[in-house]
């Protein structure tokens, strides 16, 4: 295992990764060990590290590895972002419960560590982490209230929403951190892809639920984060805030911080919005919300 | 080997292309001085400083047209690699301008001084002077050679016009000087030639040279400011300058002498040299706007309408990690280029962002993320810590 976390330390500290954050390296190398395979395993069977050792092996050892030393970064990262980044005021904007905001809090980190310990669900939270750690929604939402046009509406007067930017851009980040959590409820889907669109009415099991489990976290935030999941395209019910979460989660997946714009191309939100409007019915997106916000990153220069 | 060949080549690069500009400068100080009536001393260092530089281009062409011939590729270079200009910014200068004026001053002969003379004041071998602005194109030759596929493509297009639009600005003027007199139109040269004739009948036929008549020919002299000396039977009835300023002012082809009857007389030509001169600078300083409106305006437009493009997408299809759509300008919607970015940014792009998806990258390398390289591994593979 010394080896293992050596070696794992040693891929980590490649300039390349510097970048992401510790769930996206991790994704990285995970790919990266998948898909050379037999590049890796020559190389570490006949080094110090794993000498005559079979490649099932050494994956096992080096995705073991992995998870402890992402977590060694991951978990106080995660307890800032739950515990001093969201506000949980909005909670009773929401009519939740009057339980004192650390309790929540609390409730909030532990389903995200629940989420840490499955392979589907850790790699389904890597988007909606990278969106929340860099804050990725915060600015729309400010050209979203100072517009108030289509996304705003669908906020206050369709989903009834009556609180401002700052407990929105609270709401949007814990939902985005609880969007994976879905999958918690149903062990037996715990093997596929987690990121994918799912049933409505598996969403509506699910929120079910996650009530009974965690009671602290409103219905309604837990429902807008398993909303998420659904598709946009066959259910035209799912609340704003789901379909904002689901585009920023998605967002979050390959979001690059250091992308610059480049002689002659787009900038890169706006290249990305420009794509996602283009594959919408794809991911299941809300197309208008889309344009606004692709107008508001265009509007920007984003 | 291989390494310090092309540092020498870039070195030699660097020296002709501070050479070119040095020529630049040069030519615009040279007419300057004509204009402005410098000194002969200080226009004689400036001419053979201008020799200098066309000894130095014709050796650099014959020594490269040398090696064409020996690698068998003659055609090659005197066509597309242009050497062409290097040919006619460097030969026809040494054997039709600079070469013959510099025997002339070198062996002082007064036929061969006469030859030079005559042909500084004739405006077709002064006009071939001007093929020296051809030399500004040597330096768009240089960024040519640059490397990176942008970079060569762009020089080469904008070479491309910069050449066309030079050679035809610098041939067309020495076309239309050379060939005006061979078509009968008349030239500024034989106008000036036939009022010295003129005026030569003029003060012969009425004796002005005679000493009791100074007054009149003052006069004559004082309304026509061409004549510099009238004298006859080797006496001098009328001088504008005292002898220090002509030797101080004048050399050369400055003058001319005519003789009609007994008596003689000298021409100012300094005058008409430096009409001449200023017509050379504005021609220069056209070339050298004209040049440099291509390289920063043509660059750009064709950077952003060809090559920025491409290089975007280019970088699409190459790399997991890119991403962005190619910026369409309005104006430019229907080019070519446009059509196939915009089919690019509709088509390939969300196409790209589903595969990745599907494929299960999605979850961190939707588009791709920085990828680590299988090299870093041997690196790490191959340490003992």
């Amino acid at each position: 295992m010394e080896r293992a976390s050596a070696f794992i330390k040693r891929l980590l500290r490649d300039p390349a990764l510097s970048e992401l954050t510790p769930l996206q390296k991790e994704q990285q190398i995970v790919q990266f060990l998948h898909s050379n395979g037999s590049h890796v395993h020559s190389t570490l069977s006949h080094s110090k590290y794993f000498p005559d050792t079979p490649w099932s092996e050494i994956v096992a050892l080096l995705e073991k590895a992995l998870s402890y030393i992402v977590d060694d970064d991951l978990l106080p990262a995660l307890r800032r972002i739950v515990y001093d980044q969201i506000d949980f005021s909005f909670v009773t904007f929401l009519g939740g419960s009057e339980a004192p905001r650390n309790r929540i809090s609390d409730e909030v980190y532990q389903i995200i560590t629940e989420l840490l310990k499955r392979g589907p669900t850790r790699r389904a939270l890597t988007g909606p982490y990278t969106a929340v750690y860099h804050r990725l929604a915060h600015p729309y939402i400010d050209g979203i209230y100072a517009r108030e046009t289509y996304i705003h509406f669908e906020l206050t007067k369709v989903q009834r929403l009556r609180m401002g930017e700052k407990e929105l851009k609270s709401m949007i980040d814990a939902c985005l951190l609880l969007k994976p959590a879905i999958h918690l409820a149903h062990r037996e889907n715990g093997q596929q892809r987690a990121d994918r669109v799912v049933p409505a009415r598996f969403a509506e099991e699910a929120v079910a639920e996650l009530g009974s489990r965690w009671s602290l976290v409103p219905e309604q935030a837990l429902r807008s984060a398993a909303h998420a999941n659904v598709s946009f395209q066959n259910n035209r019910y799912v609340e704003a805030t789901s379909r904002l979460v689901a585009l920023f989660a998605t967002r979050g997946r390959n979001y690059r911080p250091r992308l610059r714009s480049e002689r002659g191309a787009e900038p890169p939100e706006k290249s990305w919005l420009s794509v996602a409007r283009r594959n919408n019915s794809f991911y299941g997106f809300d197309v208008k919300m889309l344009d606004e916000l692709y107008s508001i990153a265009a509007e920007k220069g984003w | 080997m291989a390494d310090s060949r092309s540092r020498l080549s870039s070195s030699v690069e660097g020296v002709i292309v501070l050479a070119v500009i040095l020529v630049l400068v040069h030519t615009f100080v040279q007419d300057l001085a004509l204009v402005l009536g410098w000194s002969w001393n200080t226009r004689l260092v400036l001419f053979i400083v201008g020799f200098g530089f066309d000894v130095f281009f014709t050796v650099e062409f014959l020594v490269r047209m040398y090696y064409a011939v020996m690698n068998r590729a003659a055609g090659r270079y005197f066509g597309r690699e242009r050497g062409w200009i290097d040919f006619l910014a460097s030969v026809p200068l040494v054997v039709l301008y600079s070469g013959p004026i510099m025997l002339a001053l070198a062996v002082g002969g007064a036929d061969l001084v006469g030859m030079g003379g005559m042909l500084g004041t004739f405006s077709a071998a002064y006009a071939i002077r001007t093929a020296r602005v051809l030399r500004l194109l040597r330096v768009l030759k240089v960024f040519h050679a640059l490397k990176g596929t942008r970079a060569h493509m762009t020089y080469r297009h904008m070479a491309n016009v910069a050449t066309i639009g030079v050679s035809v600005i610098v041939l067309t003027v020495i076309a239309l000087v050379a060939f005006s007199g061979a078509a009968g139109l008349p030239a500024l040269e034989s106008q000036e030639q036939a009022r010295h004739v003129r005026t030569a009948s003029l003060i012969d036929s009425r004796d002005l040279a005679r000493s009791d008549r100074q007054e009149l020919l003052r006069d004559v002299a004082a309304s026509r400011p061409s004549v510099l000396v009238v004298s006859e039977g080797g006496a001098t009835r009328y001088s504008r300058h005292d002898n220090e300023y002509y030797e101080k002012h004048f050399g050369m082809g400055d003058y001319a002498y005519v003789k009609s009857g007994a008596t003689e007389i000298f021409f100012d030509l300094r005058p008409l040299k430096a009409n001449q001169a200023r017509q050379n600078m504005a021609y220069l300083v056209i070339v050298v706007i004209f040049t440099a409106a291509i390289a920063l305006f043509y660059r750009r437009h064709f950077a952003a309408t060809v090559t920025d493009p491409i290089h975007v997408m280019e970088r699409g299809f190459s790399e997991h990690a890119h991403s962005l759509e190619v910026r369409i300008p309005e104006r430019y919607r229907t080019d070519d280029i446009f059509r196939l970015a915009a089919l690019y940014n509709s088509v390939y792009l969300p196409l790209k962002d589903r595969k990745a998806d599907a494929s299960g990258a999605g979850d961190v390398d939707a588009a791709g993320m920085a990828d680590l390289s299988v090299s870093d591994l041997d690196d790490i593979g191959g340490e003992d810590e």
